[in-house]
């Protein structure tokens, strides 16, 4: 991404950045010599995961940290140096020549407030301005950052607008003094992936017009592929490394990278069959517990122990002259004389295991779960009497069916009913119409004793481990709950609840916790063998790994991948994250508000996709590969998803999709096979390339 | 940002959950000292029979209130009573009632806010108008009529305080079964196929114990300060039994006199009941959250 501001001059330099804060056990580093260099006009992506101390590098820039943390080091803005600057000095700098967006686009702006008003303070705190001038700048603002009729949406409350247009209008305040640098905290982190591909849209054409320099805080190396231009990548407070993208990603330095890397699944290429994603043993460290030496020496599979990894923090090496790696083998790594990804983790499975977890069709046998036009509507109540004023069509006629052994994955942005469809399959929450079949038993129909038969032989896993585990219960209590509750406690009961917690990989050491005690991995993998305990044929999982850490992601999914082979579960995966279904389903579903628009193999769907809204939504996904990102051409959708209040008539898709005509305002598209059980509910299917760009 | 990330680290405590509870408690020293205090009080009172120097209701006219000295350690009244004796004896009402009244105040409240949150809908509609509805009820006047009509021992009065005292504790116990309920423990405990009954007792009913356990200490404390207005008001115990607050109320008349000194022994007492069982609350409540690390 090269800004017309092509000279290379730093307009953004942190050097030696540390950061103490106080904690219950004793002051906390949270920051380790921190050095960074942010150019004129230019992208640096930061990236780390929870702890690792980004988003604390950001704040200690803006000189937001807490009256109590302790900060040494320079920081330094075109020349002026912030670390001595007192506080008046920051509140000019703060917004007029640094700026931040935060993740949170709701909490960022203030609910009482119309959004043209906020944006206008944001420019008259710094100076004076004319009123008609001022209203002029801000709807210059607000179509700058995309959003349509700029009139009518500065006279609007941030609840009257999307998730994706609040963060644009966070975006609008943030560049409205011109910066030299922006701060983008995990700004597009909260959205779905269309819409973060038209947020990253604004910021790139920010970029471009205003030659901002843009500091783009992230854990998603997707993000950082197509909009940064050198990437520092964080671990426990300190720059593990730091180089141009490209270089970076093509030849990685530190184990720790090349680990987050590998462990990243690419939709535009196909998984080779037999591939498992490298997982990193453990989970990144508490900033109190920072293990000594290389804080990655526990995790990392070239570690020399003792010396010098286990004792020694490595300095960053200047390798080339644009990189430095802070790996005592970086220089080995970089040369190409070792390989940062050992083999044995890179080697396939087991043939046989292979066989079972991906050869299993919906040919064998009878349907494990069969969806017949499932139909799932919440009642919106208001006014005082709190009647029905509304009726949400959540899941609005939904077939699906799962093979024994089979994992179907049903993706989709936030509000297309996903969610609600895993609880209605298994009636936590009551289903409207329809009928849901597990083994030939009626779910829906089921009286209070078949129900409860049903439930040992389905079981759910949820996406925030955390939440999903009662925090008042030890993990051995956790984990023998569903066998007293169907009375199967006997005396082989502790002795399968230890076969549980081994089969998911913790140990008996494990039994005594409690939840908070745990990392959040450990958490999920408890919630798992709580989902097994009962023995069940089918599992659904929702979202199961998007609360964890990139780098715990991998070892969750490659658990689930083998239990299924070993076990010969049904899965039923609910997931925003395409790659997550490519990685683990043999077959896809994609929803858009309520219904399943495209249904198939995985490989197939992802890599022909047939609906317009597949094709969007694969396109919107980032790729983590800079050259691919930086050409690929991309389908940004127009607007937001309608309201599930009053969804349009005939295709649900039609009010934003390119193809729609006055057919698909009158009749729904029904799923038409388009060979080999890929069926797309759409009037007008087709590839991609069958349209203009 | 320093949460959730412990792997191995912490040596894993492999005692059974009891006992890690009780060694939490023991490691509390304020909750410990606070519990001996309140026992140690409510020891003393009990045995006030055969502890206390004089009858309680002796007088001694000719004697009249003495400060306190050797024979009369915490002095003696206007009609010459012995003031140690007289809180001894008058401990036995307030400590029972206020521990009754704490008692039966958490059981009702907790039990009804447990409900009415975990139902929901009609029965919370319900429960909570209900609640509601005493909450509004002028107290005073619904006692002086209840204990008109059923007369005035002890048990009535803890009855008709426990009445006016359950809402504010199902009132919270209410609101945070409602934000637990939503809690994806539950909802996996449903989908393992757990009764109503079990997710309100094994589930709800545990982690509300901290508000719970505040509450009912507050009420505590409450109670005995709300039993001694009643005295005041003359709803009360009735001479010659008497009652901490009795003993306050009738000294109030000598803050600023040379028999202020009657303040003191009923005024300490009350105190140290209510900062005891506070203390105690707290410990408590830490007890019962695991996320408290064992100090």
């Amino acid at each position: 991404m090269n800004g017309p501001a092509a000279a290379a001059s730093p307009v953004l330099r942190v050097e030696g950045l540390s950061v103490v804060l106080p904690g219950p056990h004793g002051p906390v580093r949270v920051l380790d010599g921190v050095d960074l260099r942010l150019d004129a006009g230019r992208t640096l992506g930061l990236v780390g995961e929870s702890g690792s101390g980004k988003t604390t590098t950001a704040l200690a820039v803006m000189g937001l940290l807490p009256p109590s943390a302790r900060r040494t080091g320079a920081v330094t803005l075109g020349g002026v140096a912030l670390h001595t600057a007192d506080e008046r000095t920051m509140t000019g700098v703060r917004g007029r020549r640094i700026a931040m967006v935060f993740q949170g686009s709701l909490g960022a702006l203030n609910p009482v407030m119309r959004v043209g008003d906020q944006i206008a303070e944001a420019i008259t705190v710094h100076r004076r301005i004319g009123a008609a001038e001022l209203r002029d700048r801000v709807h210059e603002l607000l179509s700058d950052v995309g959003i349509p009729d700029p009139w009518r949406r500065a006279d609007q409350y941030p609840h009257e607008l999307s998730g994706g247009m609040r963060q644009r209008v966070s975006i609008a305040m943030a560049v409205a003094n011109d910066p030299e640098v922006l701060i983008a905290d995990e700004a597009t982190t909260a959205l779905d992936v269309t819409v973060q591909a038209q947020v990253l849209d604004v910021l790139r054409r920010i970029q471009e017009r205003r030659a901002t320099a843009i500091l783009l805080v992230t854990h998603d190396l997707g993000v950082v592929a197509g909009l940064a231009d050198r990437v520092a990548v964080m671990y426990a407070g300190r720059i593990v490394e730091e180089g141009p993208v490209d270089a970076l990603f093509a030849r990685p330095g530190h184990p720790y990278t090349a680990a987050l890397l590998a462990a990243l699944v690419r939709l535009d290429r196909p998984v080779p069959p037999g591939t498992r994603p490298v997982a990193i043993p453990g989970s990144p460290p508490r900033l109190d517990e920072v293990p000594p030496g290389c804080a990655f020496h526990p995790r990392c599979p070239l570690a020399l122990l003792p010396e010098p990894c286990g004792r020694a923090v490595p300095e960053a090496q200047v390798a080339t002259p644009a990189r430095r790696v802070a790996c005592h083998r970086g220089a080995e790594v970089l040369s190409g004389r070792l390989d940062p990804l050992p083999v044995e983790q890179r080697a396939p499975v087991a043939a046989t295991v292979v066989s079972t977890a991906r050869g299993v069709g919906p040919a064998s046998g009878p349907p494990l779960l069969e969806v017949e036009g499932l139909v799932t509507v919440f009642p919106v109540r208001g006014g005082w009497r709190r009647r029905v004023v509304g009726r949400v069509e959540a899941v609005a006629g939904v077939d699906l069916a799962l093979a024994p052994g089979e994992a179907l994955g049903v993706v989709g942005e936030s509000g297309c009913g996903k969610t609600t469809l895993a609880r209605s399959v298994l009636r936590l929450v009551e289903p409207t119409s329809g009928s849901v079949r597990i083994h030939g038993v009626d779910v829906l129909r089921a009286e209070r004793a078949t129900l409860r038969r049903l439930r040992r032989r389905a079981q759910i896993v949820f996406q925030d481990p955390e939440a999903s585990l009662d925090p008042r219960m030890t993990v051995a209590a956790i984990v023998a709950e569903p066998l007293r509750i169907h009375r199967l406690w006997d005396a082989d009961a502790p002795q399968r609840v230890r076969d549980l917690i081994g089969m998911v990989g913790l140990d008996a050491g494990h039994l005594d916790r409690y939840p908070h005690e745990l990392s959040g991995g450990q958490q999920q993998r408890v919630a798992i063998a709580r989902a097994l305990a009962t023995g069940p044929e089918l599992l659904v999982l929702d979202e199961p790994v998007t609360a964890l850490d990139p780098s715990v992601r991998a070892g969750v999914l490659n658990l689930l991948a083998d239990l299924r082979a070993e076990l010969g579960l049904g899965y039923l995966l609910i997931a925003h994250d395409l790659a997550v279904v490519a990685r683990t389903c043999d077959r896809v579903a994609v929803m858009y508000l309520g219904r399943v628009v495209e249904t198939g193999p995985v490989a197939e769907v992802f890599s022909t996709p047939q609906h317009p809204y597949t094709q969007a939504l694969c396109s919107a996904v980032p790729v983590p590969d800079p050259a691919v990102e930086r050409t690929r051409r991309r389908i940004l959708l127009e607007g937001d998803v309608p309201s599930p209040l009053d969804p349009p008539s005939g295709c649900r898709f039609r009010t934003r999709c390119r193809r729609a005509d006055e057919r698909c305002a009158t009749e729904v598209p029904v799923p038409t096979d388009r060979g080999g059980g890929h069926l797309v509910a759409c009037h007008h299917p087709g590839p991609e390339a069958g349209w203009g760009s | 940002m320093s949460t959730g990330h412990g792997a191995d680290r912490r040596p894993g405590p492999s005692a059974p959950p009891g006992r890690r509870a009780l060694r939490r408690f023991v490691r509390r020293r304020p909750a410990v000292v606070a519990l001996v205090v309140l026992v140690l009080l409510a020891a003393a009172c009990a045995a006030a029979p055969w502890l206390a120097p004089y009858p309680p209701n002796r007088q001694d006219l000719l004697l009249g209130p003495v400060p306190p000295n050797r024979s009369h350690w915490l002095g003696t009244d206007e009609l010459g009573r012995d003031q140690l004796s007289r809180i001894l004896h008058a401990g036995r009402i307030s400590l029972s009632i206020g521990l009754a009244v704490g008692a039966l105040s958490t059981a009702v409240g907790t039990a009804v806010g447990a409900v009415a949150g975990y139902a929901g809908r009609r029965v919370d509609q319900a429960l909570m108008r209900v609640t509601d509805l005493f909450l509004v009820l002028p107290g005073i006047a619904i006692l002086a009529i209840a204990l008109e009509r059923l007369g005035r021992s002890p048990a009535v009065i803890v009855l008709v305080l426990a009445g006016l005292f359950w809402m504010y504790v199902a009132r919270v116990v209410r609101a945070e079964v409602l934000s637990l309920r939503e809690r994806e423990f539950v909802e996996a405990a449903r989908a393992v196929g757990a009764s109503g009954t079990r997710i309100v007792v094994r589930h709800l009913l545990p982690n509300v114990v901290g508000v719970v356990v505040v509450n009912a200490a507050l009420a505590v404390a409450a109670a005995i300060i709300a039993e001694s207005t009643l005295s005041f008001l003359g709803f009360g115990v009735q001479p010659p039994a008497t009652s901490w607050g009795v003993m306050l109320a009738d000294a109030e008349g000598y803050v600023a006199t040379p028999q202020a000194y009657l303040l003191y022994g009923p005024g300490v007492a009350i105190l140290l009941t209510v900062l005891s069982v506070n203390f105690v609350g707290d410990g408590l409540r830490e007890v019962f959250d695991p996320r408290t690390a064992p100090r």
